[in-house]
C-alpha cells in the first residue's frame, strides 16, 4: 500500500519508498521510514495531497504520494 | 582594545519559510543590496552591518531543504557552503531553523555542521516553542550538536543582539562533529539528540491554521475565495493604481515644459526633456502597479496563503506545462508583464517557470487598453463594444495557455518536476518585512528595466526627430511664413512622415499591406515597440490633432473620416480594426518585458523567441482575421 491509496484523514507509517531519488528528497523533508503521517488535505480536484508527517504540513503530488509505501495503522 | 581590519563574511541558510530573510532585515537594517550569484540569474542578497569594532558582510543564501542541491536556487546555497575557495565561502554560517518544525529544520542543520566551518543554530521563531516543544533544554540541544545555539524571534526583532555578539563571540570555533563517524543516519541522530533535549514529543498542528484550512482549501469556497482575491487584485492594480499614476505623468508632463523653459534651447536639452526624461516617465510611470501587484504577491507569501494557491491550482495548471505557482505572474500580467515575470521566480522547475515567463506577455496588460480603446470605439457599433472588451481579454488568456501547452510539448527538461511545498502555518504579515520587500523588488525593476527602456526611448527619439539631409530643412522652410497653429502642427505630421522612423514605417508598407495597414499604422507599429500605448500618441500626431493622450476621442474623429482614395469607403473599416486589434493582443511590442525576460532567464534567446513567437502569431491571425473580415 502507498501514501497515495490513503483516504483524507487516515493515518499510516512510512515503511520504505519505491524511488530512491524521491526518497532522499523526502527524507530532507522530514518524510523517513518509521514515520507517522496523515491525509490531512486534498485538493479541490483530487489532486495533489497533503499529508502531516514529521512536524509539518507537506504538499506533494499523487505520483510522488505512491512511492512512499506505508502501513495503516490500527488503532 | 585590539582593533580587527579584516571584514567578517557570514552566511545565512536555511528551509524556505525559516524566517531567514526577516532575520536578514533586522541584522542588517538598510543596509543592503540585492545582485545576483556569478553567471547565475539566482537573486543574490546581500549586506553589512557593524558589531563593536568588527565589520560583517552577510548573505541570504537561497532556501534550501538540504546540500545536495537540485534546483539553481540550491546549488547556489550548497556551493557557497561546501566550496571552500567559493567567493561566498563564510567564516562563519548562520544555521537557522523553524522552531515549530525544528525535527525537519535539523537535517540541513547537520549537514552544515558536518563541514566543520564555524557555525551559529539560530534558533528562530521562538515564540512557538511553547506550543511544540515546551521543555526543550537549549543546554543540552548546544552540547549535543557542539554549536552555539540563539534564540530568536527575528519578526519582532528579539534576539538580534544576541545574534550580533555570538558572531563575534564564536567566528574562530570551527565545530566539531561527533556523529561524523559514526555510520548512523541524520534522522536517527536528530531524534537521539531532540530525546536528550526532551523536545521529541509529537507536534501537534496550528490550530488557527488548520480552521483556516478548513475554508481556504475546500472544494468549493477555497476556489470561490481564490476568484474573489483576484478579482480584489485586479482591481487594485487597475483603478487604485490610476491615481498615483495620473500624479506622476502630471509629475512628468510639468517637469518637461519646466525643463524646456529654463534650458537654453538646443541639442542636448531636447536629448533630455524629449528622449531621456520622457523615457525615464516611461519606466516611473508603471511603479505604482508594480508596488501594488508585489504589495499582494509579498503578502500572499508573508501570510502562507500562496502555498495553498499553489495547492489548489497545481492540477489543472499542470494540463498546460504550468503549475500551480504560475497563478500569480499570469494574474499579474493583466497588469504589466514586468513584475509578473518577476514573480515567476518562485516556480524552482525551471521548464515550468520559463513557460510562465513565456506566456505571461499574452495577457493582456494595461498598455493594450488605450489601443482596445480607441479601436473599439473607432470599428465596433457601440451596443457591442463592451462585450469585444471582454472578448480581448479572454483572448490574451486562451493565448497564453494554447501558447503554453505548445511550448510544453517543444521544451525539453531533464529535470524533475515534482511539486513537494511546504505549507506552512499563516503568520499575520509583518508591515515592516513586506515594505522592504516591495521597495527592494521596485528598485530591482527600475534599474534592471529602465536602463533598456531609457536607451530605446533615446533610440526612437532621434529616429523621429531626424531625417536624412535636406528633407526637413525643405519642411521648415516651407512652414516658415505660415504661422498657424493648425499650419504647426501639420508641419509635424511631415517632419515625422520624413523622419528616419517614418521612412522605416513606409518601408515596412508591403509587409503590413496585407494586414490592412498602411504606412501611418506602420509608423505606429515601430513607435510602439518599446511600449504599446504609444500608438495612440503616434496616431495623434500623425493626424495632427496634438501628441496628447486625452485626444483619443478627436484621434478617432480623424480616423473615422479618412476615405480610402481607391473604393471611396471609410479607410479605417471593420477588417482593419479587427485586424488591428487581433496584432495588438498578440504582438510582442514591449522593450521591458523583453528586457526583464532577458535579464530574467540570463540569455538573449528567450526573449528572441518570444519576439519571434508573439509577433508571427500576430501577423498571422491577423492576415486571416482581414481577409475573413473582408469576404463580408
Amino acid at each position: 500500500m502507498t501514501a497515495k491509496d490513503l483516504v483524507l484523514g487516515q493515518k499510516a507509517i512510512v515503511s520504505s519508498f519505491s524511488d530512491e531519488r524521491l526518497a532522499s528528497f523526502l527524507a530532507e523533508r522530514g518524510v523517513v521510514a518509521g514515520e507517522h503521517l496523515c491525509v490531512e488535505r486534498i485538493a479541490p480536484m483530487g489532486d495533489p495531497i497533503a499529508i502531516r508527517v514529521s512536524d509539518h504540513l507537506l504538499c506533494l503530488r499523487k505520483n510522488e504520494a505512491s512511492a512512499i509505501l506505508v502501513q495503516t495503522e490500527t488503532v | 582594545m585590539k582593533e580587527r581590519n579584516s571584514t567578517l563574511k557570514v552566511a545565512l541558510i536555511g528551509n524556505p519559510n525559516s524566517g531567514k530573510t526577516s532575520l536578514f532585515n533586522k541584522l542588517t537594517g538598510l543596509h543592503q543590496k540585492v545582485g545576483n550569484f556569478p553567471g547565475v540569474t539566482v537573486e543574490k542578497k546581500t549586506g553589512r552591518f557593524k558589531v563593536n569594532e568588527t565589520k560583517v558582510d552577510i548573505v541570504d543564501l537561497p532556501g534550501t531543504y538540504s546540500l545536495q542541491p537540485r534546483s539553481m536556487d540550491e546549488k547556489v546555497a550548497a556551493n557557497a557552503i561546501l566550496e571552500v575557495d567559493n567567493p561566498d565561502h563564510p567564516d562563519l554560517v548562520l544555521i537557522v531553523v523553524d522552531a515549530s518544525h525544528l525535527k525537519t529544520s535539523l537535517y540541513l542543520a547537520l549537514q552544515v555542521l558536518e563541514q566543520e566551518i564555524p557555525a551559529i543554530l539560530v534558533l528562530n521563531m521562538a515564540d512557538q516553542l511553547p506550543r511544540v516543544a515546551a521543555e526543550l533544554d537549549l543546554d543540552v540541544l548546544s552540547t549535543e550538536l557542539n554549536v552555539p545555539v540563539v534564540k530568536t524571534n527575528a519578526r519582532e526583532g528579539f534576539g538580534i543582539e544576541d545574534v550580533k555578539e555570538a558572531i563575534v563571540l564564536h567566528s574562530l570555533e570551527a565545530v566539531t562533529v561527533s556523529w561524523k563517524e559514526q555510520k548512523v543516519e541524520r534522522h536517527i541522530i536528530i531524534k537521539q539528540i531532540l530525546e536528550k533535549a526532551k523536545a521529541n514529543g509529537p507536534v501537534l498542528a496550528h490550530e488557527l491554521t488548520r480552521k483556516l484550512d478548513d475554508v481556504l482549501t475546500h472544494r468549493i469556497f477555497g476556489v470561490v475565495f481564490f476568484l474573489a482575491l483576484l478579482g480584489l487584485v485586479f482591481q487594485a492594480i487597475y483603478s487604485w493604481a490610476s491615481y498615483p499614476m495620473e500624479w506622476i505623468e502630471t509629475l512628468f508632463t510639468l517637469g518637461a515644459s519646466f525643463f524646456s523653459d529654463v534650458l537654453p534651447e538646443s541639442f542636448l536639452t531636447r536629448l533630455w526633456v524629449e528622449g531621456i526624461w520622457a523615457g525615464l516617465g516611461g519606466v516611473v510611470i508603471f511603479i505604482p502597479q508594480i508596488a501594488f501587484l508585489f504589495l499582494f504577491v509579498v503578502l500572499l507569501e508573508e501570510s502562507g496563503y500562496m502555498a495553498r494557491v499553489s495547492f489548489i491550482s497545481d492540477q489543472w495548471l499542470r494540463k498546460f506545462g504550468l503549475q500551480g505557482r504560475s497563478v500569480v505572474p499570469l494574474i499579474g500580467g493583466v497588469a504589466c508583464a514586468v513584475p509578473a515575470i518577476l514573480a515567476a521566480r518562485t516556480i524552482s522547475n525551471q521548464k515550468e517557470r520559463l513557460i510562465t515567463i513565456m506566456v505571461t506577455p499574452f495577457m493582456s496588460c494595461s498598455a493594450r487598453l488605450p489601443v482596445y480603446a480607441l479601436l473599439i470605439a473607432l470599428v465596433i457599433p457601440t451596443a457591442f463594444q463592451g462585450l469585444a472588451l471582454l472578448f480581448m481579454y479572454l483572448l490574451g488568456v486562451v493565448a497564453s495557455l494554447g501558447a503554453a501547452l505548445v511550448l510544453n510539448r517543444t521544451i525539453k527538461s531533464t529535470e524533475d518536476s515534482h511539486f513537494l511545498l511546504e505549507l506552512p502555518d499563516y503568520r499575520l504579515p509583518k508591515l515592516s518585512n513586506v515594505l522592504a520587500e516591495i521597495t527592494r523588488k521596485v528598485t530591482q525593476f527600475v534599474m534592471s528595466a529602465g536602463k533598456i527602456i531609457v536607451f530605446v526611448s533615446v533610440l526612437l527619439w532621434l529616429g523621429a526627430s531626424y531625417g536624412p539631409s535636406g528633407r526637413f530643412e525643405a519642411i521648415e522652410e516651407k512652414y516658415a511664413e505660415l504661422g498657424s497653429k493648425e499650419n504647426e502642427q501639420k508641419k509635424r505630421a511631415e517632419l515625422l512622415e520624413n523622419s528616419y522612423i517614418g521612412i522605416l514605417g513606409k518601408s515596412i508598407d508591403p509587409v503590413i499591406e496585407p494586414l490592412g495597414y498602411d504606412w501611418k499604422i506602420g509608423i505606429a507599429l515601430i513607435t510602439s515597440f518599446a511600449a504599446r500605448e504609444v500608438f495612440v500618441g503616434t496616431m495623434a500626431t500623425i493626424y495632427s490633432v496634438g501628441s496628447s493622450a486625452d485626444d483619443v476621442a478627436s484621434v478617432r474623429e480623424k480616423m473615422r473620416s479618412q476615405v480610402n482614395p481607391i473604393t471611396g469607403k471609410p479607410l479605417y473599416d471593420l477588417p482593419f480594426g479587427l485586424s488591428l486589434l487581433v496584432f495588438y493582443a498578440f504582438a510582442m511590442q514591449c522593450m521591458s518585458t523583453l528586457a526583464v525576460v532577458k535579464t530574467e532567464t540570463g540569455t538573449w534567446k528567450w526573449p528572441m523567441i518570444q519576439l519571434a513567437m508573439m509577433t508571427g502569431l500576430a501577423y498571422v491571425s491577423s492576415l486571416a482575421v482581414y481577409n475573413l473580415a473582408s469576404l463580408f
